[in-house]
């Protein structure tokens, strides 16, 4: 008698249980995969398909189901040491078939060459060109990722790539330590020559 | 020493940290304020809002006039007018170095004098106390008023920021730096020295814009003859006024002991209210507003004699010069010009310091011109620097050996010690979590620092840092929207595409199936008519 009071006693506790698990998970369910929104806010965003993916959101989608982390060239080592910190794995070395992690660039129409067919305007990820069929096209240079999709497609060859020029506003110091050793080298450099 | 009297307190409150550098003010605050000759070439910035790139108002060998506007800027923007200092021609849009830390060059205007000559550009407003404040404000917007502490925010901006945002907390006290604790700087006390009745008339203006009824000057007590020299003034004033019995606002001054930086703008509104601002937050919020004494002369200059300002006061000190004094001088002029015509000895001269020796940059390029931001210029042999902090070949230095000097000096209550550790293994968020971003960079810390550590240009490294990470993380995220939103619209095109497909398929089988069953389409001529009928017979009797 008493072993199936128990039982019963536990079967409707796991019951119990079972049914607010249940409820919760209807109740409170997230849309989508969190991790893979996580990801995407790491990426570049620049669309540029050097990962061997349509965009930025189909690579983080990749990364959550186990693909490498070090396949963003536009993200550079700073991106992968962010992916790293985020899924807890080792920081790893860019993938070299994916590309070079060179520094920002942007797309220039030479406009007097455009003969307005359009086809860059639809390869555009970020909709960052205007113009219309046989009317001059322009790239609205702060919008544009620099991801280089609009160059194949140009039939006159009329869009260049260069790099974004440093400005007084966008430049970065180096980190001073890197100034302090080499400061230390050249003291070192001048005491050693001095003995010899 | 300086005694209290009805117009002058001692301050009540302290700040904590500062440091205590050899002053050197006495080589230049004994000579009268005299006037540079002006330079046959003047340099300006070509500086212009995003939305009005490259509107300029003039084309090459165009003559200006002074005082004529060379660039277009918005009403609201935070690039300050850009006037032409004297009649001139312009010569050249190049690129020029303008002191920047980078020396990436960037666009400048030049300009070749013609002469000297200074006209009154805008009309006087004399009666200034009947006008209202919109257009006093309006008057030092046009004037292309600065604030000439150092930071270069528009004034006018300043002033009706705190009249718009904050209408619910009004401005009760405009507070006026005149502290000027940096070492080798003069140029504030002697210009009080030399107009201070200019000055107060100008206070009381700016009362007048932003509606305060209480007026601080504060000083340093190093600074003896202009505080005697102002109370004087204010004494007159109160004197005047009481004469024509109409009502002043309040006007003292509050002497506080000579410490570096009492001058920063959160520094001084706690010497002299006992108020801290809250972090993030600007003094509007707690009804303060504070403004250079040089800003208020020159909104003395805009407002009553119609004068732009395109000209400031210049500490040119230090052990090379001759003559160490404060000099009237145009924006824009090349140091390589003060060094001529000053006949300063270049044998023993490397590099100067643009502003005092605490928080100028240094720089070996002579060619720079000066602006509104240069407030000295020092002009000092190799061997004597005070302070490395902005040293331009990088000095080696020690480990830090945790000592706490510098949380000692540091005035805005700050871990430097952290932050430095934070900084130069670039962990920025644990940086911004020790509030890295209100360090006001005044140097406090290198100047106590037993190994040398330049420690602002590593805080400077970690903000530029982050700002930039910052500006990279807006751009990815509009460039996230702008392609969801593309894709968005192409799924929205192909649902819409395949939709109309699948209608005028519907239709051709419908079509089709009726075809089969009514081959010559007799049935439905019928129904046509049977259904006219019947809607005939309808309306005939309702």
């Amino acid at each position: 008698m008493e072993i199936l009071v128990a039982t019963l006693i536990i079967t409707f506790f796991a019951a119990a249980c079972g049914a607010l698990l249940g409820f919760a998970s209807e109740k409170f369910k997230i849309e989508g995969n969190p991790i893979v929104e996580q990801i995407n806010n790491l990426l570049p965003q620049t669309q540029c398909g050097q990962c061997g993916h349509p965009g930025c959101k189909p690579y983080a989608e990749a990364i959550a189901n186990g693909e490498a982390i070090n396949r963003c060239p536009p993200g550079g080592d700073a991106g992968i040491k962010a992916l790293a910190e985020l899924l807890e794995v080792e920081v790893i070395e860019l993938d070299q078939e994916c590309g070079e992690a060179l520094r920002p660039r942007v797309a220039i129409i030479i406009e007097e060459e455009c003969i307005g067919c359009t086809k860059c305007i639809q390869a555009c990820p970020v909709d960052a060109i205007v113009g219309a069929a046989k009317q001059m096209h322009t790239v609205i240079e702060s919008e544009c990722t620099g991801c280089d999709l609009c160059v194949p497609p140009c039939p006159v060859d009329c869009i260049e790539m260069p790099f974004v020029t440093d400005t007084p506003q966008t430049w970065l110091p180096q980190n001073p330590k890197l100034q302090l050793a080499n400061a230390r080298f050249l003291e070192s450099a001048i005491a050693i020559k001095s003995i010899t | 020493m300086i005694k209290e009297t009805d117009i002058i307190e001692l301050s009540k409150y302290s700040i904590k940290g500062g440091i205590h550098p050899q002053e050197f003010k006495l080589l230049s605050n004994r000579s009268p304020i005299k006037e540079l000759p002006l330079s046959k070439k003047l340099i300006l910035p070509f500086q212009s809002d995003n939305e009005l790139v490259g509107a300029k108002k003039i084309i090459l060998g165009d003559s200006v006039q002074y005082g004529q506007e060379l660039l277009a800027t918005r009403p609201s923007s935070l690039v300050p007018r850009s006037l032409s200092p004297c009649n001139a021609e312009v010569s050249e849009f190049g690129f020029s170095q303008f002191g920047h830390l980078s020396t990436i060059p960037e666009p400048s205007i030049t300009l070749l004098s013609k002469d000297d000559d200074r006209p009154t550009v805008f009309t006087p407003i004399t009666d200034w106390k009947n006008t209202k404040p919109e257009v006093l404000l309006e008057r030092v917007k046009q004037a292309g008023i600065v604030g000439l502490g150092g930071a270069v925010f528009p004034t006018a901006i300043k002033l009706m920021k705190h009249k718009k945002t904050f209408s619910d907390s009004p401005i009760e006290t405009l507070i006026i730096n005149a502290m000027e604790c940096e070492p080798y700087i003069t140029c504030d006390d002697c210009l009080t020295k030399e107009y201070a009745d200019e000055i107060l008339q100008g206070a009381l203006m700016t009362a007048h814009i932003t509606g305060a009824s209480n007026i601080l000057f504060g000083f340093e007590d190093n600074k003896v003859e202009a505080i005697t020299i102002l109370a004087d003034s204010i004494k007159n004033l109160v004197q005047e006024y009481e004469d024509l019995s109409t009502p002043l606002v309040s006007i003292k001054i509050t002497v506080t002991p000579t410490k570096y930086p009492s001058g920063g703008e959160k520094q001084l509104i706690e010497l002299l209210t006992g108020k801290q601002v809250p972090q993030k937050q600007y003094p509007a919020s707690i009804g303060l507003v504070v403004q250079n004494i040089a800003t208020i002369f020159s909104i003395y200059q805009a407002v009553y004699l119609g004068t732009p300002l395109t000209h400031r006061l210049v500490t040119i000190t230090g052990d090379c010069v001759e003559q160490p004094a404060n000099y009237w001088i145009a924006f824009g002029t090349p140091i390589n010009h003060i060094i001529t015509s000053l006949s300063i000895d270049k044998t023993n001269l490397k590099k100067i310091t643009l502003g005092g020796p605490m928080m100028g940059p240094q720089t070996t390029d002579f060619n720079i011109p000066t602006s509104a931001a240069v407030n000295c210029i020092i002009f000092n042999r190799e061997s004597k620097v005070i302070a490395q902090s902005n040293d331009v070949a990088f000095q080696s230095h020690q480990p830090c050996i945790r000592c706490s000097e510098c949380e000692t000096a540091c005035p805005a209550s700050l871990l430097p010690q952290q932050l430095y550790w934070f900084s130069q293994s670039e962990q920025w968020l644990e940086a911004e979590r020790y509030s890295l971003f209100d360090c006001i960079e005044c140097g406090a810390c290198s100047f106590v620092c037993p190994s040398e550590i330049p420690l602002v240009e590593y805080y400077r490294f970690a903000k530029l840092q982050i700002k930039q990470a910052n500006i990279k993380q807006q751009k990815s995220d509009i460039a996230k929207l702008r392609f969801e939103n593309r894709e968005r619209r192409f799924a929205r095109i192909k649902l819409e595409r395949d939709e109309k497909r699948k209608k005028t398929a519907a239709a051709r089988k419908q079509a089709a199936e009726d075809k089969k069953s009514d081959p010559e389409g007799k049935k439905s001529a019928i129904e046509a008519a049977l259904a006219r009928v019947k809607k005939k017979e309808d309306n005939a009797n309702p």
